[in-house]
């Protein structure tokens, strides 16, 4: 490709002409100190760019990708903008690699030539793995087409089958915005079918189709605006199953906009020595389909080491809302908020806390939960990946109904005593145990005391072992 | 015996795992309490009196006539969700324990709680319920679920009518194509050529059978047990049902020879549903 610029300032034949005079100065070392030559600031202009080893790309993508090398007016800031789109290319796997070639004009003009020398990017991969989060381990197998229309596009399979999830199928199709990778549009189809038993003795089988904008900024931090149609079904009850959850079967169209701020500047995601992470999400359903709710939910976990010593302090906070205004005003099973297990409230049964009927965990509509953890070094243990672990999780859970805390008070009580009590009130559990970080995953064992419970809810007193990537 | 270790045990027995947790909390949710046992079906509460019938689905409407002649309490919840059913189908009958009975284990659930239905005294009952289960009733799904009249009009309007716009749609189509499957299985032997005219003929053949052995009775059983559920679900919502058939034509017709049927028909309807609407 190749592009008639303007001239302004030094040409390129006199920059390569005063660097070959500093070379030769600086090799005489008495004079080394003042051989030194600075270009950076020099004003040039990039004349004419090529491209080889690329078997795909298209003239409109790289035109928006190199506009910022083109506007450069300053050597320095020519070499980060062309560093700036080798990076872009690999990252968004149109390349493996970039060798960035900086030239005078075979035309003999003035300013630079730029020849990005590649290694072609893989237009398609199949991987397997296996993924474990939140009291679940899934094996998946993955299809992926890169660069199918020369911008970066890609398009991948999934599927996936695991403890919980019984099958799992996902499509997604990623777009680029502005060649930038930081900032992409992506079309998603899935079906999944997830078991609950034990926890509740029903299956929920889901048929989402998704629209997202995702962006991600400095810092860390990142926004998503999302718009999503999903088919859930609640079938499939066991003979065992309790009225309330007889009740919520069935089959629900949910049709939602939704939002996501996330900021991250951990050091790691499982086991974290520094750093904050704070997660904002809200969701409006409504605009077509059978459920109308308004859903927001938070996330925010503080990690600081001690002084200077190994000794690790996290503090973990999440909250939730889920208001239904429905004609039933009760909010759909599968939106409800579940508490409770190794990755979020320890010392308790996964989804253990909150509103049960029967042996049926039926979820709620508001919650709390917090943590605090205290991560020390083990005497003659050598790896730093193993750690002691002190800590103490408390949370509630309820629903916004007429069987919840909204239901008529008791003799001499009044509505707002049952709220109070709600936040008065938590299950709470503390406990010691081991920590371990691998590169994916956290592994935790832990001896758990689980202090206060409700009477329905399921403490589980003992040894709890856990495996995932978010702790709370 | 008290022995020196009977203190430290049980010392480590008041700080050992079982005490825990150290305290109890009422919990945030209460269960809505059924006190009498609950049956759940098809069919919308009317506003306005359009129908006496409670459900226009044959399987809904004859457990609600055996429960009613087994003199059983319960009360009607009109729900068109059939996925909180134990078999996935309507209906279901919830108990105040919390147990859920489909309709196949109503019977022996009427037995166990020692509401008999009255004693069978139709030697051939069994063989004349298989012929209305395969004769009169496809005729009837047909009509709620496969002919378009009839399923724009009762199956689609009326039972999948809470549903949104897709889900609906393809429910519907799952409905009427396990309903003409149904069909074909009980009426095997027209194959694919199975249509509405078809399984009238067969259907009036049924009536026939009927109306001889009712004769001058007042049951067809003698006294109201399952052949008289299933026949007067049936003829109930051929009469009642909004929707025009060869069927109900013969049955209304000024001069039917299936008069005696129909007199029948609204008779134990007068007698076992006089206070419902659907």
């Amino acid at each position: 490709m190749a592009t008639d610029s303007a001239v302004d300032g030094l040409s390129a034949r006199g920059i390569f002409d005063e660097a070959q005079q500093a070379a030769a100065r600086h090799s005489r070392p008495a004079q080394a100190a003042s051989a030194v030559v600075d270009i950076s600031k020099h004003s040039i202009s990039i004349n004419r760019f090529s491209i080889s080893g690329v078997s795909r790309i298209r003239h409109g993508f790289l035109s928006t990708l190199l506009e910022p090398m083109f506007a450069a007016q300053t050597v320095e800031r020519a070499v980060a903008e062309s560093r700036e789109a080798a990076g872009k290319l690999q990252a968004l796997g149109i390349v493996k690699g970039v060798h960035i070639e900086l030239d005078q004009p075979q035309n003999g003009g003035e300013g630079i030539d730029v020849h990005f020398s590649c290694l072609d990017g893989s237009r398609y991969a199949i991987r397997t793995g296996v993924n474990v989060g939140d009291d679940e381990g899934t094996a998946n197998v993955t299809g992926q087409l890169n660069n199918i229309w020369g911008g970066g596009e890609s398009l991948e399979a999934n599927y996936s089958r695991g403890s919980k999830t019984q099958a799992a199928f996902q499509g997604l199709l990623s777009v680029p915005v502005n060649a930038d990778p930081k900032r992409q549009l992506r079309l998603c189809a899935s079906q999944a079918a997830m078991d609950s038993r034990p926890y509740s003795a029903h299956d929920e089988i889901r048929r989402t189709l998704s629209t997202a904008y995702r962006a991600s900024g400095f810092n860390g931090t990142t926004h998503e605006l999302q718009y999503l149609m999903s088919w859930r079904d609640i079938c499939n009850l066991g003979l065992d199953a309790s009225p309330t959850l007889r009740g919520e079967a069935g089959h629900s169209l949910k049709s939602a906009i939704a939002y996501t701020l996330a900021h991250d500047d951990r050091d790691s995601h499982t086991v974290p020595t520094r750093g904050s992470l704070v997660k904002l999400s809200t969701e409006l359903a409504g605009l077509l389909g059978d459920v109308r709710f308004a859903k927001t939910q938070f996330e925010m976990q503080t990690n600081q080491r001690i002084g200077e010593s190994e000794y690790i302090l996290s503090t973990g906070v999440q909250g939730g809302l889920l208001w239904s205004f429905g004609q039933s005003g009760r909010s759909p099973l599968a939106d409800r908020f579940f508490l409770g297990g190794q990755t979020s409230v320890r010392g308790f049964e996964f989804r253990g806390i909150g509103p049960r009927d029967h042996n049926d965990s039926v979820g709620g509509d508001v919650f709390y939960a917090a943590g605090v953890s205290l991560l020390t070094p083990l005497p003659y243990v050598k790896t730093p990946a193993l750690k002691g672990h002190l800590w103490a999780n408390a949370g509630q859970l309820a629903l916004l109904d007429n069987r919840g805390l909204l239901r008529k008070p008791a003799r001499g009580s009044l509505p707002v005593d049952e709220i109070r009590r709600f936040f008065m009130r938590p299950s709470v559990a503390a406990g010691f145990g081991l920590v371990y970080q691998h590169s994916i995953v956290r592994v935790e064992l832990s001896c758990c005391l689980p202090l206060v419970a409700a009477t329905t809810d399921r403490p589980k007193p003992g040894l709890q072992f856990g495996l995932g990537v978010q702790f709370l | 015996m008290a022995t020196p270790e009977a203190p430290l045990r049980e010392i480590l027995k008041s700080i050992s795992f079982t005490q825990l947790p150290l305290r109890h909390i009422e919990p945030f949710f209460e269960a809505e309490k059924i006190t009498t046992p609950r049956l759940y079906i098809y069919g919308w509460p009317a506003s306005g009196k359009q129908s006496s019938l409670p459900t226009y689905d044959t399987e809904c409407l004859r457990v609600l006539a055996v429960l009613k002649f087994a003199n059983y309490g319960f009360d009607i919840v009109h729900t068109n969700e059939p996925s909180g059913s134990p078999n996935g189908k309507l209906p279901y009958l919830l108990l105040p324990n919390g147990q859920a009975i489909d309709s196949d284990g109503v019977v022996a659930h009427l037995e166990k709680s020692g509401h008999k239905l009255p004693s069978d005294s139709l030697p051939n009952e069994l063989a004349y319920c298989t012929m209305v289960e395969r004769n009169l009733v496809p005729a009837v799904e047909y009509m709620m679920w496969v002919d378009p009249a009839g399923f724009k009009r009762i199956g689609d309007g009326r039972y999948l009518s809470g549903y949104p716009g897709l889900v609906r749609y393809v429910l519907g189509w799952f409905r009427a194509s396990d309903v003409a499957h149904d069909v074909q299985v009980r009426q095997p032997e027209y194959g694919t050529a199975l249509d509405g005219e078809a399984l009238s003929e067969n259907a009036l053949r049924a009536l026939d059978s009927l109306l001889i052995l009712l004769g001058d009775r007042e049951y067809l059983a003698g006294a109201p047990g399952l052949l008289d559920a299933r026949v007067f679900a049936c003829l109930n919502i051929l009469i009642e049902a909004p929707v025009t058939s060869s069927i109900r034509t013969a049955l209304l017709s000024p001069d039917s020879k299936y008069k005696p049927l129909v007199d029948y028909a609204l008779r134990v309807m007068d007698k076992y549903f006089g206070d419902n609407s659907a």
